[in-house]
This record gives C-alpha cells, sequence and structure tokens, in this order.
C-alpha cells in the first residue's frame, strides 16, 4: 500500500518486521536444511544432498536480507529499534553508527551468523570432490550451527525488537568504540570466530561418514587456514588498537577476552603443522580430528564467556539473557564431539607401525603440538579458575605473571623448536642434520654475548632474542640452501616457503614482544610549561596546552616537543554522553622504540601531568604479523592452480610414503 | 573397551562436568563482575521527582540504597518496574531511586502517569550514569549502608535476583 508506506511511523515499523521475519525463515530453512542433509548422509541419496545444500544457501540469503535491514536502520537513525536506540545517537559519526552493526551484543551474533554463512555456502561449494556422504554430513552440521544462532537470534536476543515509544534520540556508541580500531579489529576477529565452525563441521562429517583420509585433510586445512589468518589479523590488530586507544602502554592484557580469542588460534596452529605429518606420512588422524574440534569447542567456550559476562572483563557484553542457551549449545557440541572421537576415530587410526623416531620432523611437530596445547592449558585454566574456584566459594583470579610464569617457559620452547624443527628429516635425523644446526647454534652464542655485554640483564630479553635469531639463522639456511641449489623450488614448494616467511614473521613478533615486556620504562611527571622530563635517554619538552572542539567531543591537548617533532597527548571529553572523558595516547616510533606519551591531568596553574612510557621495538610486532600473513597468502593463494599444474607436468609434490 | 579408554573417559567426564558445573555456577552470578564502581563508595548522584524534590543518594548514608537507571522508552524497564514497587513495599528500611536517563522531559512525564513509580524516581540533576558505567538499560546497582557499591544487575530484575541482591546490601 504506497500510501501506508508514506507514513514514516509504519516505514519504520516495515524494518522491524521484516528483518525479524527474515530471521524465521532463515531458521526454519535451516533447520530443513540439517535434517535433509542428515537424511541424505545417513541414506547417501545425492538428491537430498542437493536439496539439503540448497536450503543452507537460502538460509543464508534470509541472513543476508535481515543484515541489510539492519545497517539500513541505523544508517537512517530508525530508533524504534531498540537495538539502533541503545549503540547509535545523531551525533555519532556515520562510519562508527554503521559499524554499530556489531558493536552490541544483537548486532554482533547476526555478524557471526552472516560470516557462517557466506563461509559455509563458500565451504559447501567447493566440497563437491569429496564425495556425497562428508559433503552431506558436513552440510548437515553447518546447518545444525547456523539454525542454532538464527534461534538465538530470532527468540533470544533480536535486534530487532522495537521500542514501545520511539526516543528522539540514541544512548550512542561507548566512547572507547568511536576510534578507527571499530571499523576493523571486530569485523575481522569475529569473521576468524564464525570461520572455525567449518573444518569443525568437516572434520565431525568426516568422522560420520567413516573417512579421514588425504583429500579431507587438503579441504579442512584449507578453511582451517582461512580461519587461522582472519584471526592472526584479528589479534594482531586487537593489540594495535589496545595499544593505541587504552593508555595503559600495553597491548596485551591477559583478559579473559583476549584468551579466548587466543586459545582457538593456537590449537589451530597446532593442528596446520600436526596435519602435515598425516599428509606426508599418514599418521596422527585422529589427533588431527581432535585439534580441530578442540578449537571449535574453545571458540564456542569463548563466545559464550564473552556474551554472558560469566567472567570479569573489559569487553563482555551488557545483558547476558544469552548465556544459558551458549552453555547448552557448548555442551552439546561437547558430548558431539566426544562422542564422535570416542566412536569413530579409531576407525580411521592408521595402522600400527613402528613409532618414529623421536628425532625427526615427526617428533619435533608432535613436540610443538604438545607444547602448544600446553599453552592452551595454561591460558584457559587461568580463565576458568575464577569460575571454578568461586564455585567452591574460594574467589581465586590470576594476572599477566600467571600467565607469564606458566606460559613463558612453553612459548620459550616452542622458540627454539623453531630453529630446530625445520631442519629435521622426516623418519629419523643422522649426522648431517646435527652439523647443520651449527648455524642457529652460533647464531644464538653470538647474540646472547652481544647482549649481555651491551649490559642488558631481562631473562625475557637474554631468552628470547636469542632463541629467535637462531630460528631466524634456521630459516635463511633453508632459504640459502634452496636458492643455492634449485631456486625454483622455493616457487614449486611455495607451501613450505611461504611457511617459513611466516616463522620468519613469526620470530619479529617474538622479538617485539620480548624487548618491549622486557625493556619497558615508565615515569610519571608534573610539569609546567618549558619544562623537561627524560625517560630512557630520550627527552620530551611541554609547550603548553590547548582546546581543540571537534564533533562529537571537546579534547584538551598538551603539546610536547621530542626533536623535531610535536606529540599531543590530549582528553576528551563527550558532552552527548553525559561528559565522559577518554583518554587520547600520543605516540611517536623511533628505530629503536616508542615515546608514548598519556595526559593523566591538568591543573588551573597550566602545569600538566604526563605518564610517559618507553617501549622498545613494539613496530616490530606489527610489521612482523604482516610478515605472517604475507607468507600464508604467498603459500597458498592459487596453490590448488598450481597442484594441477604439477600434475600435469608428473612433478610429484609430496614425498613418498 | 580397553581399561585405559575407560579410564580416559573417565577423566574426560569428571573434567567436563567440573567445567560446565562452574560454567553454569558462572551464569548464576554473572552480575556480580560488571563495572569498575564495585566495591567502591557510590559516585556522586541526585535526581528531582516530579513533584520538585531533590534526592540525594550520598545523603541517604545509614540506609542501604537500590539506585535504579531507567528510561521511558526503555521496555524492559516497565517490566521491571512491578518487581522493584514490590521490593520497595517490602523493604521499608531500603531506599529505592529511579534515576531517569537519556530521556526527554515529556517523555518522564507521560511514563509517570501511565506507570507512576511507587519511590522516588526522576531525571538526573547531579552526576551522569556514566560514572557508574551504565552501557545498557535498565541498570540497578546495590549500594550498602556504608555507601559503598556492593553489586550491580543489568536488564530487567526479577524477584528471585532482587531478593538476592537486597539480602547482599542488608544491614
Amino acid at each position: 500500500m504506497p500510501v501506508a508506506l508514506r507514513d514514516p511511523a509504519l516505514h519504520e515499523l516495515i524494518l522491524g518486521f521484516l528483518g525479524a521475519g527474515a530471521l524465521l525463515a532463515g531458521l526454519v530453512l535451516g533447520g530443513f536444511s540439517a535434517l535433509l542433509s542428515f537424511w541424505a548422509g545417513w541414506r547417501n541419496s545425492a538428491v537430498f544432498v542437493q536439496i539439503g545444500r540448497r536450503a543452507f544457501y537460502a538460509a543464508t540469503a534470509m541472513t543476508v536480507l535481515a543484515a541489510i535491514v539492519l545497517e539500513t536502520a541505523l544508517l537512517s537513525h530508525d530508533f524504534s529499534l531498540a537495538y539502533v536506540a541503545e549503540h547509535t545517537d545523531l551525533s555519532t559519526p556515520i562510519a562508527l553508527v554503521a559499524a554499530a552493526f556489531y558493536g552490541g551484543q544483537e548486532g554482533s551474533l547476526l555478524y557471526w551468523t552472516l560470516i557462517l554463512g557466506l563461509l559455509g555456502s563458500a565451504s559447501l561449494i567447493a566440497s563437491t570432490a569429496l564425495g556425497g556422504r562428508v559433503a552431506a554430513y558436513a552440510a548437515g552440521i553447518l546447518a545444525s550451527i547456523l539454525a542454532f544462532f538464527l534461534f538465538v537470534l530470532a527468540v533470544v536476543a533480536s535486534p530487532f525488537d522495537l521500542l514501545s515509544v520511539t526516543p528522539p534520540d540514541g544512548l550512542g556508541l561507548n566512547p572507547i568504540l568511536r576510534d578507527g580500531g571499530m571499523l576493523i579489529h571486530p569485523p575481522v576477529v569475529l569473521a576468524g570466530f564464525a570461520a572455525f565452525a567449518i573444518p569443525f563441521a568437516f572434520a565431525s562429517a568426516a568422522l560420520l561418514a567413516g573417512r579421514s583420509d588425504a583429500e579431507w585433510i587438503r579441504h579442512t586445512r584449507r578453511f582451517a587456514l582461512v580461519a587461522w589468518s582472519l584471526q592472526s589479523t584479528g589479534l594482531l590488530l586487537g593489540m594495535w588498537w589496545a595499544y593505541h586507544v587504552l593508555g595503559w602502554g600495553g597491548y596485551w592484557g591477559w583478559d579473559p577476552v583476549e584468551n579466548v580469542a587466543l586459545m582457538p588460534w593456537l590449537a589451530t596452529t597446532a593442528y596446520l603443522h600436526s596435519s602435515q605429518v598425516q599428509e606426508k606420512r599418514g599418521r596422527l588422524r585422529a589427533w588431527n580430528l581432535g585439534l580441530v574440534m578442540l578449537a571449535f569447542l574453545l571458540v564456542v567456550f569463548g563466545t559464550f564467556i564473552v556474551r554472558s559476562g560469566v567472567v570479569p572483563s573489559v569487553h563482555t557484553f551488557a545483558i547476558s539473557a544469552i548465556g544459558p542457551w551458549f552453555l547448552g549449545f557448548l555442551f552439546a557440541c561437547m558430548v558431539f564431539s566426544a562422542v564422535l572421537l570416542a566412536t569413530r576415530a579409531r576407525a580411521g587410526a592408521s595402522v600400527a607401525r613402528r613409532p618414529a623416531d623421536p628425532v625427526s620432523r615427526e617428533g619435533a611437530f608432535v613436540l610443538q603440538n604438545v607444547l602448544l596445547v600446553g599453552v592452551v592449558a595454561v591460558v584457559f585454566w587461568g580463565t576458568v579458575l575464577p569460575l571454578v574456584s568461586g564455585m567452591l566459594g574460594l574467589e581465586r583470579v590470576v594476572g599477566a605473571p600467571y600467565y607469564e610464569r606458566a606460559a613463558g617457559p612453553l612459548l620459550a620452547a616452542l622458540l627454539a623448536l623453531l630453529a630446530v624443527g625445520p631442519l629435521l628429516p622426516w623418519r629419523r635425523a643422522g649426522l648431517p642434520t646435527l652439523r647443520a644446526l651449527r648455524w642457529p647454534a652460533g647464531t644464538a652464542a653470538v647474540v646472547l654475548v652481544v647482549l649481555a655485554v651491551a649490559g642488558v640483564r631481562s631473562p625475557a630479553v637474554l631468552l628470547g632474542i636469542p632463541l629467535a635469531a637462531a630460528a631466524a639463522a634456521t630459516v635463511f639456511t633453508e632459504y640459502g640452501r634452496a636458492l643455492l641449489s634449485k631456486p625454483r623450488s622455493v616457487l614449486v614448494r611455495r607451501r613450505r616457503y611461504g611457511a617459513y616467511l611466516a616463522h620468519l614473521g613469526m620470530l619479529v613478533v617474538a622479538v617485539g614482544i620480548a624487548a618491549s615486556q622486557g625493556g619497558q620504562q615508565e615515569k610519571d611527571v608534573t610539569l609546567a610549561p618549558g619544562e623537561q622530563v627524560t625517560v630512557a635517554g630520550y627527552t620530551l619538552t611541554y609547550t603548553g596546552s590547548g582546546q581543540r572542539q571537534f564533533g562529537d567531543h571537546d579534547e584538551l591537548i598538551a603539546a610536547m616537543r621530542f626533536g623535531d617533532r610535536t606529540l599531543e597527548p590530549s582528553r576528551a571529553v563527550y558532552a552527548g554522553l553525559g561528559g565522559q572523558a577518554l583518554t587520547h595516547v600520543a605516540i611517536t616510533t623511533t628505530p629503536l622504540a616508542d615515546v608514548y606519551v598519556v595526559l593523566a591531568g591538568m591543573s588551573e596553574d597550566g602545569r600538566a601531568s604526563f605518564r610517559v612510557f618507553v617501549n622498545p621495538l613494539v613496530t616490530w610486532i606489527w610489521a612482523g604479523g604482516a610478515v605472517i600473513i604475507l607468507g600464508v597468502v604467498l603459500g597458498n593463494v592459487g596453490e590448488r592452480a598450481m597442484d594441477a599444474e604439477l600434475a600435469r607436468r608428473r612433478i610429484p609434490i609430496t614425498l613418498p610414503a | 573397551m580397553s581399561r585405559r579408554s575407560l579410564a580416559i573417559g573417565a577423566v574426560a567426564v569428571v573434567l567436563g562436568s567440573i567445567l560446565m558445573l562452574s560454567l553454569a555456577w558462572g551464569l548464576q552470578h554473572a552480575a556480580l563482575s560488571n563495572p569498575p564502581v564495585l566495591g567502591k563508595t557510590a559516585p556522586k548522584l541526585a535526581i528531582q521527582t516530579a513533584t520538585g524534590d531533590e534526592v540525594r543518594v550520598w545523603d541517604l548514608q545509614g540506609k542501604p540504597v537500590v539506585l535504579n537507571f531507567w528510561a521511558s522508552w526503555c521496555g524492559p524497564c516497565v517490566e521491571e518496574g512491578g518487581v522493584l514497587a514490590d521490593g520497595a513495599k517490602a523493604h521499608a528500611d531500603v531506599a529505592f531511586v529511579g534515576a531517569n536517563n537519556q530521556d526527554t522531559a515529556s517523555g518522564f512525564s507521560a511514563f509517570e502517569q501511565r506507570h507512576p513509580h511507587s519511590y522516588p524516581a526522576g531525571p538526573i540533576v547531579t552526576g551522569t550514569y556514566q560514572s557508574y558505567g551504565v552501557a545498557a538499560l535498565p541498570a540497578t546497582f546495590f549500594i550498602n549502608s556504608d555507601g559503598v557499591v556492593v553489586a550491580s544487575f543489568t536488564g530487567p530484575l526479577d524477584a528471585t535476583t532482587l531478593d538476592h541482591y537486597l539480602a547482599l546490601i542488608a544491614s
């Protein structure tokens, strides 16, 4: 009815109803797809596989529609929707209004579901080579997960709930989220979280269908790599954002929400390495399946932790009505995985053979896996301790020192393994291998001596940097050997050499972390204009203060001169939010360290209080992160096309078993 | 099934049960973990009721306080209104205060006509809701007779939850 549509109130209601309707339709289609796909897998029916899959695509299409409706409502300031009123206001810049889509509980769940639907559809389209039954079961599991999320969205925490009275303006976005980081960090992390469901679905499907062979590994690895890359990027962006916005001089606080994002990443790092043992040597099948499932269970656990508010954290969402539903979902996923692994993994297990020599590539991968799972266990225990102890009436909480003491040695051992592992041959290492170790060992010794002579006494630096240097020597040895003998092999075996590049990036990150953890210096000072402060050899001069006005906030700026640069730390006051204040950090980067200045306060007489940090080598973390991603991309993009090309020319790309 | 796999299974079931139990326990106690004011003296806040009286939270010391943040456009705030009214009636020794925020004057008075508060309620005239870390409505803070915030809860209260928190601030 065109007349009614022109009525603005009705027009707004239509958005709410359209969105809720799309979610409901998606839920029905998702449930339908799950039932049909499981049936198809059980009966091995090609027709039902097709229908089930198409129902999944249709459910995804409904999710896309709901997402478009929510974004439209946000951008048109439709405050009749509770979600829009609670997360935006008229003064919020438009890019952040758009980002409020994933800024709150309900919207971020919708975003999760959207990514799950899109990546799930892509994985199903790519799954035809796996054979009917695996693809059917995978579709069934993906559809079940999708249907669960759509159920929560449609029934428990709908972003399309309407307010009885439309307010003139909304509550606005939390000032801490009013930052460029808001535009990139949450969507990448949430997409990473959603992506872990795909390897899980295919691992479970392989077990259900009794098929866990090489083709399964290839398919699962590809999507595990997508999830891993998204999560790596998301973690780094989160660290970068925390460092630039929160103003405490650090980038990682062992906050429960950081921990739950780290754990699936660690488990998947383990899987990406151990899957090679299965690919090349046919071993560790059940273990690989277990790791993929563990990564997803950790994601569901993390989602529960973040969204129910059960542990104190800076990230938790406000309202916890969905907590019990996610707890139930976690329980169902745990039971499903455990039963599947207990009853089906043995069937696909490798035939008993002589165990591999402990000093071999296999041995290195197994040790690396044990260490990574160890780090997961440490982080997991620290995260659930407040709950387990709280249940017993003890109320224990652990902080950064626990994590550093417990995980530090494991991480150091992992660095050492990065130096040794790539040099070990498959099956058994002989004397030539030991000779190859002279380069990394020599490098570590030289770097250690140089650091000691330079007066470095921090254990983190003295342990971390020589080990990282040793591992870098290993990477360069491998590159050098390849380039000197067969330069083409770097291109032909790109997955391997891409992985080495990623190793190199990881080492650069490790050096940045060791140096900034071990070498950070800070000073609190109160200065009158013209006075100076010197921290770790860097001298800053306070030149004076000033006011500046922006659209949604006012800033009080205290200028500091540093060489020929001017640093402007400030305090922003958001009038629209009842005068909430936020610190804006000023950071300048020199080749060796970041100078990081926080304006702590300003008195009537013009004197200003500052907290000045000198953080050595923090930029190495961001640079190393970029190298990791570059390595993964160069090593894997177009890998399939390369395989086909090599197969055509009959060049073997894997070692004979 | 071998003895070894039985043992592994048993350990897995025990650990899994402990995990699920502690997560469920966490869910029951979730709201205790919210904003930065917990355990600290309640930030200064005063409201003005429809009749023009000013109620200052910091002047209520000596009496436990239930401070509820609400708005006229907030559906769940209406939902919990009855629970809070019953609570105020049953606990005459506890001061209930309704802080109206992010609202318009007409919205507030229209709401008071439709669902009048049985205890002092009105727009904030001193202090801010941000000082309490309120990010979503409704949000309720439980302040003991020493003026310290003991607990907070975000979302609509039910009678059991309200009683649980009232017990925490009972003098």
